[in-house]
Order: structure tokens, then sequence, then C-alpha cells
């Protein structure tokens, strides 16, 4: 069975997205992580278990719970993971889902793209444009995970 | 010639036809060659007179309000034509430019040695020969600044603004005078440049602001693309700032290397004109056979000489000699200080007068080269330097070097512009070999036995050179060099080695030897080897490596992966000491614990990692930091890292005990850290959080010379005098319109200076506390804006069905799939209706949310988000009582607390305007809306034609209003709202805290607490300090009896106090406590109060009576017990509580 990670700490859009896979890929298994911490630690630890990985760019450095507040927010993160998965080897590809147009540094999702497709080349695929108010980004994404898996 | 005449005659006959003379005329700039051009303005200025101040401007303005006028000005075609142009006023006032070149270089000369008189007379000579300019302005700034005359020169600048009605001058004339002032922070300057002429895309006053950033930080912003507008919009200034331009403008384009032919006519037509010996750079990098009498100067050069021989002593008297003539040669400031280290010789001032700049200069290039003193503070002190003396002659070189010195890369050629003599060193400038030899040898037809010229000759030539006149500190140098050049790195190595070993206390000789060492084994690809040579080096020295260039190969290293790179305790400190990036830091660390089958650092304690303990201390310091750890897979909470992050400290103690005063430092804030974290994460629901401090340490680090300039403004007010300043930051802008016709902006001038000073400051410190990543608008933005309101609402109501998904961006919405199954019975027309109702409904719910997060939860500021409830303007009255309120502070940190403190104020009466706001007028909203949509359903639908969407409309109003209660109380001060705090939750606390501190020491505490008051959120924080100060003593004074420190915590009212007793145990022949008291009750002592590493006891009583608002509060040490210390703490309580009832008795 095939498997995609979802690392997403929205839990509106975590919920749009893992809804759109089940209902369109039920054969797929899916694993959540939301924070930059625990999706570092799961990739950097179980990479091989997944197929694809579906990367948010904002999110905090911790998992929350009663003791953790997240720490700060990571504005970036999701470049971070992948800078993980740069300095660790690890071949899994991702496609970033961002509900940013631009990021609090000034980066523009344009820009970010250049970036990490000219930094991470291995791993990148793309990124998509995630709404409340639309579907558009299903579809996309359902073009981008077919042409994966 | 003929075809010259003719082209002449045509002009003419076509410029005096003509009904728009001026118009002709720039299209006949754009058109005519230089001479031809010539010809004509020298016939148009006889025949119509007033056609002079069009063609040469204002050359000489004798008046202040004369500068920057200027007869119509037309956009630009090229940056040649426009140089042309200038020309023509160039060899109209030849004569006043070559005699201001010479007397500038003598008021360089006075002023840098230290004699402004001397500096301000030939300042007045140059204002009576060339007039006002800006060069004269920065000048006469300069020299009241270094008369410590700063109120002089706010006065003189409040004159420019008022005389002077030119917004570009009165702009520039600010940033000038900001420039020179000593204390205002070269790095804010910079920031300042860049972010006020910030250029973007489609601006049509980009060229303005290139100019402005040209024009006043030429070395930051030097370049452009297009210089044309630099030269055209000088064209209303004077000769003197034109022709100033034009040179920095030839040395772009020579640096830039374009157009080189063009470059190098232009500067040699220049030079032919005024002599201006700051061009000769420029024409013997193009022609280096060519000759001229002012290159050659057989004094410099004996210097030169001297120096290569070895005659250092003799080379230090000529320097000497030579600087207090000339100046302006940097290269001979660091002559004189190696001179100096190569005989190990004390450093010697150059003139007498010791607080010369000539003398700052001088001995902060030999602490920096010879390593003495701190590297940091010498680089930013001769940076700052430098911004004063951007219009000297000397800055290039000064520039150059502060880049080389940082490895900062810059354009090679940066150094050659500062030779401004004949210089055997000039000729490894040139990209070939014959050149350079040209040069040498035009050098040897003027110095026959050149020893120097001689050896750059062999070097030149790669030969190893077996000169013996040359001395070893030079040839050794010069030939391991050699062999590198030659690619014989495992030779060059051997050299340098033995060059380490013969020189080895000489600091520079040792940063450039490891550089070829270090990048002889990078050339060898001997990586590890490389690695192990910085790592050893940096600690045996840590500024011996200051010189070697780490970036390439960290670029390489992250390139393979860190792949073949051994996993030894040098690769995570070298990455440590040479890599921006944390996560990188991380990776490596983690990595190398791998080795060792560990997670965390601190489960290496237990092994021998490294046999020198130096560097196991470093790699613990340095490489194991807090933010390094954020980024490990093992470390998963906050509490965690922190945590991680104090075994370690506590572990540095133990490896280095003669630092644990450093490391107590970071220990005390990290543990504090911890407690605050622990204190406010049950402050979950309260989300308005700045961090003073940090912005304070970090954001504000350079407020000092704002504050200064703000002392200076108060002090003249206080003398009634009148000053002008620019007001709202009203930059005069300008640009060309669509028909090229020219526009300027206009400036506002103030003469409230001190509110205008003061508001600047303010401003400056409310951006920091508004926007900076400690700021409120960071924790606004994550906390609140991005998704979380919108969150907790429209689910909820997409929950029950009643709101309707958005059709992408549009004001439409989908039909509701839930009403439209067949369960429910609705017709087509039923489901027409129920979907317009629920359409309203969707539209103004989604307006309300967008206009609370788009609208309401905005800064408004500088006129910004006018309906923003985050409100931060303040009106000019307020400022003023603010600013009288705050004048007395001297102590620029204190002052940006108290700013702060004021903002708060403000803060805090706008999150009560927020509440209410939230609280009545939005829940009032969503109330209304399901009132109507109920109403609206009602209109068309029975209520047992579709029950359940009314059940739904009432189930909402009570979790919408309860998800807005809660929207409510995220408005509040994060650490101020512990409104449940309790004498026993923040003992805890810190108890826990303070006993990870001490990780040796088995203690433990028996805590009794009879009352348990509730106490208010503002006085947590002092609580905590108060208890944290207290403990600590207990820790570090109490004694060990069987193996442990017992302590008690006693708390209880007595008469409407609170009383906290703090007991340890003593010994009975314990020496008396150094505390200063009055009968038992203990004094603050102003001197320890503002000292560390004492009890502590005098910050105690000062919160005590202070911080918690009570002076009747007092602490008692109580020693009469033979066996035990005590600390009394009493309190009265009324104050401290919200309420009586508040009071939870434990009896």
């Amino acid at each position: 069975m095939q498997r995609i990670l979802i690392v997403e700490d929205n839990e509106k859009k975590l919920e749009k997205i893992r809804s759109f896979l089940k209902t369109d890929y039920p054969e797929i298994d899916l694993e959540e992580r939301t924070s930059y911490n625990s999706a570092s630690k799961e990739i950097a630890l179980n990479y091989d278990a997944y197929d694809l990985i579906l990367l948010d760019m904002s999110m905090q450095t911790y998992d929350v719970s009663n003791e953790e507040s997240g720490g700060e927010p990571e504005p970036l993160a999701g470049k971070n993971i992948l800078k993980q998965m740069y300095l660790r080897d690890i071949p899994t590809k991702v496609i970033v889902v961002t509900m940013y147009e631009n990021y609090v540094d000034g980066t523009r999702i344009k820009q970010l793209d250049i970036e990490l497709s000219n930094n991470f080349p291995e791993n990148y695929v793309g990124y998509i444009f995630f709404s409340h108010n639309n579907f558009d980004w299903a579809e996309n994404l359902k073009k981008s995970i077919n042409k994966l898996i | 010639m003929k075809n010259n005449t003719n082209q002449y005659h045509f002009a003419l006959g076509q410029f005096l036809s003509s009904n728009k003379k001026k118009d002709t005329l720039h299209n006949l700039k754009n058109a005519l060659d230089f001479s031809v051009l010539s010809d004509l303005a020298d016939t148009l200025i006889k025949v119509i007179k007033s056609f002079s101040f069009t063609i040469y401007g204002n050359a000489l303005p004798s008046k202040l309000e004369e500068l920057g006028k200027s007869d119509t000005i037309f956009k630009p075609k090229s940056v040649e034509n426009e140089i042309k142009w200038l020309l023509l006023s160039i060899k109209k006032f030849s004569k006043e430019l070559s005699l201001f070149l010479i007397l500038k270089n003598e008021f360089e000369n006075s002023f840098l040695l230290g004699d402004y008189e001397k500096a301000d007379n030939t300042l007045e000579i140059i204002l009576k020969e060339t007039g006002y300019s800006l060069w004269y302005i920065e000048a006469k700034f300069l020299i009241f600044e270094y008369q410590n005359k700063s109120e002089d020169q706010k006065i003189f600048l409040s004159e420019i603004f008022e005389t002077n009605q030119n917004g570009i001058i009165g702009t520039l004339a600010h940033f000038l005078s900001q420039r020179t002032e000593r204390n205002l922070s070269a790095y804010k300057y910079d920031y300042d440049i860049s972010s006020l002429f910030k250029l973007n895309k489609n601006d049509e006053d980009n060229e303005a602001k290139e100019r402005y950033r040209f024009r006043l930080n030429f070395f930051e912003n030097y370049n452009l693309n297009d210089y044309s507008y630099i030269v055209l919009y000088e064209n209303r200034n004077s000769i003197i700032d034109r022709y100033l331009t034009l040179i920095n403008v030839l040395k772009v384009l020579f640096l830039r290397e374009e157009n080189t032919d063009y470059v190098y006519s232009k500067a040699r037509y220049i030079y032919n004109k005024t002599n201006d010996s700051t061009l000769l750079p420029i024409l013997f990098a193009f022609n280096p056979k060519l000759k001229s009498h002012d290159y050659f100067e057989s004094n410099y050069l004996r210097i030169i000489d001297l120096y290569y021989s070895g005659f250092f002593e003799d080379a230090i008297i000529e320097c000497s000699k030579h600087i207090l003539n000339n100046t302006k040669h940097f290269d001979l400031f660091v002559i004189y200080a190696k001179c100096h280290v190569n005989l190990k010789k004390e450093y010697t001032h150059i003139t007498v007068e010791n607080g010369s700049l000539v003398n700052q200069l001088g001995i902060k290039v030999y602490n920096l080269i010879s390593n003495n003193g701190d590297r940091k503070d010498l680089l930013y002190n001769l940076y700052q330097i430098n911004k004063n003396l951007l219009s000297f002659d000397i800055s290039t070189g000064l520039d150059y070097f502060l880049k080389k010195e940082q490895n900062i890369s810059t354009n090679k050629n940066l150094k050659l512009l500062s030779l401004f003599k004949f210089d055997p060193y000039f000729a490894s400038f040139f990209s070939k070999d014959i050149l350079a030899i040209d040069y040498l040898e035009n050098g040897l037809n003027h110095f026959h036995s050149s020893t120097s010229i001689k050896h750059w000759k062999t070097l030149i030539l790669n030969e190893v050179s077996e000169e013996t006149s040359i001395s070893s500190e030079i040839s050794l140098i010069d030939n391991a060099k050699i062999l590198y050049k030659k690619e014989k790195y495992e030779d060059s190595i051997l050299k340098w080695e033995k060059i380490i070993e013969t020189f080895s206390d000489n600091a520079p000789i040792v940063q450039t030897s490891l550089k070829y060492w270090f990048d002889c084994l990078v050339q060898l690809e001997q990586y590890n080897e490389a690695i192990l040579l910085f790592v050893e080096q940096y600690l045996n020295n840590t500024n011996s490596i200051n010189k070697i260039n780490t970036f390439d190969l960290i670029l390489l290293l992250r390139k393979q992966k860190y792949k073949g790179i051994k996993r030894t305790i040098d690769l995570p400190i070298f990455v440590g000491l040479n890599s921006f990036d944390d996560l990188e830091k991380s990776f490596i660390l983690e990595q190398f614990c791998k080795i060792s089958f560990k997670k965390k650092p601190s489960e290496l304690f237990e092994l021998t990692i490294d046999d020198n303990e130096n560097k196991v201390e470093l790699f613990y310091d340095l490489v194991c930091n807090s933010e390094t750890l954020k980024h490990s897979i093992y470390i998963n909470t906050t509490i965690d890292r922190l945590t991680e992050r104090q075994k370690i400290i506590n572990h540095l103690i133990e490896i280095n005990p003669i630092k644990t005063k450093t490391y107590q430092e970071e220990l005390n804030l990290v543990s504090n850290e911890l407690i605050v974290y622990e204190g406010t994460q049950k402050l979950e629901e309260s989300k308005i959080y700045a961090n003073d401090q940090a912005i304070i340490n970090y954001e504000l680090n350079d407020i000092e010379g704002l504050f200064k300039r703000y002392k200076t403004i108060y002090n003249l007010s206080l003398k009634d005098k009148r000053i002008l300043v620019i007001t709202q930051s009203s930059y005069a802008l300008y640009k060309f319109d669509d028909k090229d016709k020219y526009k300027e902006t206009d400036v506002k001038y103030s003469d409230s200076a001190l509110i205008e000073v003061f508001s600047e400051l303010f401003d400056l410190i409310i951006d920091k506390y508004l926007f900076s990543k400690f700021g409120i608008v960071a924790y606004l933005s994550t906390r609140i804006r991005h998704g979380v309101l919108l969150g907790e609402i429209r689910p909820e109501l997409e929950k029950k069905n009643l709101i309707l998904s958005r059709i992408g961006n549009s004001m439409e919405y989908e039909n509701s799939k839930h009403w439209g199954k067949p369960f429910f019975g609705l017709n087509d027309s039923q489901k027409a209706k129920l979907h317009q109702v629920l359409c309203q409904f969707s539209l103004k719910i989604d307006t309300i949310i967008e206009n609370i997060i788009k609208e309401k939860i905005q800064i408004k500021k500088d006129g910004k988000n006018s309906n923003g409830l985050f409100n931060y303007e303040f009106d000019k009255s307020e400022l003023y009582s603010y600013a009288n309120e705050l004048a007395i502070e001297t102590d620029a940190k204190v002052f940006s607390q108290k700013v702060i403190d004021l903002i708060w104020k403000r803060t805090d009466a706008n999150l009560e305007v927020i509440r209410a706001y939230i609280d009545n007028e939005i829940k009032n909203q969503f109330s209304e809306e399901l009132n109507n949509l109920d109403k609206e359903l009602c209109l068309y639908f029975c209520s047992n034609e579709l029950p359940q969407i009314f059940t739904n409309v009432a189930e909402c109003s009570t979790i919408i209003e309860n998800k807005i209660n809660k929207i409510s109380s995220w408005f509040r001060r994060s650490g101020s709202s512990i409104n449940d705090f309790d004498i026993e939750k923040v003992f805890n606390i810190v108890w826990v805290n303070t006993e990870r501190c001490y990780p040796k020491t088995f203690a433990e505490c028996d805590a009794r607490m009879s009352i348990n008051p509730v106490i208010k959120s503002n006085y947590y924080i002092h609580f905590t300090d108060l208890f944290r100060i207290l403990l600590d003593n207990m820790f570090k004074y109490g004694i060990f009896r069987n193996g442990k420190k017992q302590f008690e915590f006693n708390c209880k009212e007595e008469d409407g106090l609170l009383i906290c007793s703090f007991i340890n145990e003593k010994n009975k022949d314990s020496e008396e406590i150094p505390f200063e008291s009055i009968n038992g009750e203990l004094i603050i002592n102003t001197a320890k109060l503002i000292s560390e590493n004492k009890s502590g006891i005098s910050k105690a009583v000062k919160i005590v009576k202070y911080d918690l608002d009570n002076q009747n509060n007092y602490l008692k040490v109580d020693n009469s017990n033979e066996d035990k210390f005590m600390i009394i703490v009493a309190i009265e309580i009324q104050n401290l509580i919200q309420n009586a009832e508040n009071i939870n008795s434990r009896g």
C-alpha cells in the first residue's frame, strides 16, 4: 500500500486535504504531522515508509500540547524540512501545499518555487496553492499526485 | 575640422532661430561632439549672457540660499552626454577646481591630524574661493561634530533648512549631518538609507532614490544600471559637488571595467584640467607607461623600500613624517602598524594630538592586525570613522581594508583606487604580466635602485627571489605564495609551516600563512586536514584564522552533503564557527552524536569525546547552543530544549570552572526563560505579547546615537534656540513624468525640533515594538490573524450547514449539497430561495470576519489602517508630554524601556477597546445576523418544513457566542494575564527551575502556606524575580547537612501583611551577613542594585518596595538563630489581590 505523509498544522486545511485524498485515493494510507519538529523526525527516521510528502511551508516548531505552546512560529519551516532531507540524502518526493502567496520574510511563493527547484531538485516537485474558497488546489494536487504515484 | 565648423554654424543657427531655446540647447547637448558643443557654449554666453546660468549652472554660489538652484532639467539620454555637458563647466572652472582640490587636501590633512581650527580656517577659505557646496556643508558638520559642538551642528542644519528652499538640498543636508555624527550607529545609517530609499520595481522616483543612495552611502550603493541621472541631478549644485560626483561616477565605471577607453579619455581630460591626483590610479591602470611627475614620489617609495628591506625603524619614522604632511594614503597606516608588529615594538602614536583621527586610525589598525582588543569593536569603530570620512580621499583605502579584514568580497580594483602614488604593489592588479612589468619598468626609470620594484618584478614573473636585501618577513611569504601560484601546494605548505614557526608572534604573518596553508590543503582536497588545521589554530589563537576563507569549503562540503568527511569533534566545531545555518550545525552535531550511539549532546557527557579539553569546551559551548538544538529531531519540546541547554551549561561549568561566571550568566538566562515559559504556558488564552527585553537588547542596541541627538536638541530647546528639522520623512523625491517633464515633491520642515527628534526616536522604538521579530505584530499575525480567527468561527457555521463555500474568490457561493438532499424534500423553487437566503447570510458573515481581520485587528499608524483598533497614532501633544517626561533620562536603555512602557499603556488601552468591541459589537453583529437568518427562513419555510435548519440556527447562537468570548480573551497581554496566579504556583515554578541550576546540590524545601492569595497578573513577573533571588541565595549560601541542603518556605498572613519566610541552615560560626540594614530591615544599596554577581538582595528590596508598589513593604534578615538564617518578606497584601475573597485561607 502506498503512503503519503501530510505535514500540516492548520486543522481545517488538513481536514480538506485529508478528505480529498481519502475520497480520490482511498487506497493510499495517510500519516500526519503538525509541526516542524515532529515532521523532521518522522521524515528522518521513517522516510522510506512514504511515497510522497505533502508539505506545508509555515508551521510551529513543536507539536502543541498541554505543556507545549508550539515554540516559535517558523514561517519557512517547510524549506528547512527540505534542507534536512537534502543533507540526509532522503529521496522522497515533496509537494508544497501552501495558503500563502507571500511569506513573513517577504519571499513570494514564485520566488520560493524557483529557490526550492534549484536547491532541492531531487525532492521538490512543485507547489499547490491552497484556498478554503475553491477546489482548484484539489485538481492541481490530483494532477501532481497522478504524475508521481 | 571643416565638418565641425559646419556643425557649429548649423547648431548656432538652429539655436538662435528657435523659440524654445532651452529645449533646443538640450537637443544640441545630446547631438553634438564635445568640441563643437564647447565652441557653441562659448559663443552663446557672449550672445545671450543669461544663458551662462543655463549652461554652467550656479557653479560658485556665494549664498547658502543659491545652492541647488538651476535652470530647467531635461531627461537624460545617456551618461556620456551628461558627462559631456558637465565637462563644459569643468573646462570653464578648472582653475577654481584645481584650487579647491589643493585646499580640500589641506583641510583633510588638518582635520585628520586633529587641528580642527586650522581645518576650519581652510574651510572658510574654500567657502570664499568656491562658494557654498554640499561638500562644504558636510565638512562644516564634521568640524562642529569633532569640536564637540553638536548643538552648533544642529543650528547650522536648521539654518540650511530655513535659508535654502530647495528640498533636495535640505534632504541631502539632513543625511549628511547624520553621516558626520560620531555616535549615531553607522549600521543604522546604512539601514536608514537603504530602507528610506528602497527601490520598488514600478516606482517612478527610483532614479531619485538611487541618487540618494549613491550620494549618501557610496561604498554600499555604487553599483547602478544607469549613472546619467546621478550626473544630471547634480547639475543644480555647485561645480564642486558636480565635480566630486563625476569623479565618483568615473571611479565606478572604472571598477566595473566598462567602456574603458571612454573612462580613460575622460579621466585624462579632467586630470589635465585639475591635476586631481585621485585620478592617477585610473590613468596608470590603463596606461602603465604613462609619464607623470606627480605620481612618482621618491619619499613615498622610500617608505615602501625601507619596509621591504626590513628597515622597520626607519620606515616608522618616514611613515610618520609622510602622514603628517599627507594623510590620504591609507596603506601607510598599515605599513606603520606592521613595522611595529615586526619589531615587536610597542605602538607609538603618529602625532602628539592623541585624540586625532590619524592616531585613532593608526592605533585601531595596529590593534586589529596584531589581535589586541575586541576585534568586533575595532572593526565597527573603524567602519564608523569611515562613515564620517566618506568624503575624504582616505575613505576608499579604509573601506577596502575593512572589507578584506572581514572576508567580505569586494572589487579588488577598489584597492587600486586608493594608491595615489607609484607603488610596486599596484602591479599585482594588471591582468597581463607584460603590463605589470611595463608598470614596474616605468617605476625603475624613476627609481633605479628600488628594492621593492625589483622584488615585485620577480614576483610577477613567479620567480622565487633569492634577493637578500628583502626582509625575511616579506621574502619568505612571497616565495611561499609563488609556490602556491605554481600549484606546488605541498612545497608551499612546508614553507608556510616554517614561516609560522619563525614568526609565531607576528599576528599578520601568522594570519596570512594560515590562510594560504588552509587554501593549499583545500586545493589538495585534504579537507579533513584543512578542518583540523582551522580548529586547532582557532583554539590556539581565535584571531589567527581571521584571513582564512572558509566560505568555499563550506559550500563544497554542503554540496557533497558532508560525505567523506571524518565525524571527529573538529567537524561540528568547524561548521559551528563558519556556517550561518543552525540547521546544518544541528545535522552535523547529530552525526557526531550518532558515532557514539547517542542522540543528544548531554548523553555524551559520560564519554571522552576528545582529549583536548579546550576543544570539548568549545564544542559544547559553541555548537550545542539553544538555536542549534531547536533543529534536533530528538529534542521535541521547548522545555526539553531549554533543559538540554541547562545541562550543557552545567557541564561546561564542570569542564572549566574558571569561566563559571560567564556560564552562570547564560544559565540564569536559560533558567529565566524556562520560568517564563512554564509560567506563561498557562496563559494560552492571552495572545498579545511583545518581548521588551529582547527588543531593547537586540533590536534597539544601536539607539545610542539617535538618543544622543535627542539629548542635544533637548539641551538646545532649554536655551530657546529655534531649530528646524525635516518632518514626517518628507524627503524630496523627483522624477520625470510621462511627458518627460521634471517634477519634485516638497520637503516639510518643522520648528518643533525636540518633538520631531523625539518622534523619530519614539518611532524607531514603536516600530521595533510593533514590527520586529520580538514585537506585537509577529505574535498577532501568527496567533490571531492568519486563519486562526477565521478557523474559530466559520467551521462552526459550516458544521451546521448555515454558511456556504465561496466559488473561487468571487462573492458567489456554491449550492448547499446538504439541504439539497432528497431527505429534506425541498422543491427547486424552495432550494433556490434557501440558496438565496444562505448566500446573503454567508456574505454577511464573511464580511464581518474579513472586516475584523483586515480592518479591525490591524495597526493604526502613520495614516494606515484608519479603522485598526490597535491604535498607535500619537498626536503632537502626547509626544510633547512624553518628550518632556523622558528628557531627564540619560541612559538610552532605560529611556527605551520607559518608552516601551508608555506604548504598553497604549496597548492596554487598545486591548480594552478591542475586547469591548468584540464583546459587544461583534457579538451583536453575529447575533443579529443569526436572528435575521432566522427571520428570513421563517418567511419562506414553516418550522415543520425544514426543522433542522431552525434548530441549527438556535444552536449556533450559543456556539458562536462562546467562540466570541474565547476570541475576546485572546486580547490580553501574555505574561500579565495570570489573573489566577497564586503564591503556591509561582513558588513551585521558581523552585523547580532554580533547583535545575544546581544539579549537584541535593536540596529539599519544606513549603508551608497557611494562605495562598490570588494575586493580580501584573505582579507575576516581580514575584518570580523576587523568589528566584531568594531561593538562589539559599542554594548558594545554605550549608550541606548529611549530604543535602534543607530549606523552609513559610507563607502566612499577619496584620494585613503577606509574610513569606525563606529559611536555610547555616553554621554556628558563619560570618556576619554583609547586608545593609537598619533595625534588621534591609535597605537598598544603589551600587549593588546595578551591579551583578552579588546576592541580589538590593534588587529584592527594590522589587518589594517599588515593583510591588508599596514602600511600606520590607525585607528583614533574621540571623539570631544560631543554626538558621532567615529572610522575611513582608508585603501589604491589599493592593496585590483582586478582591478580599481571593485570599484563600488554608487554615
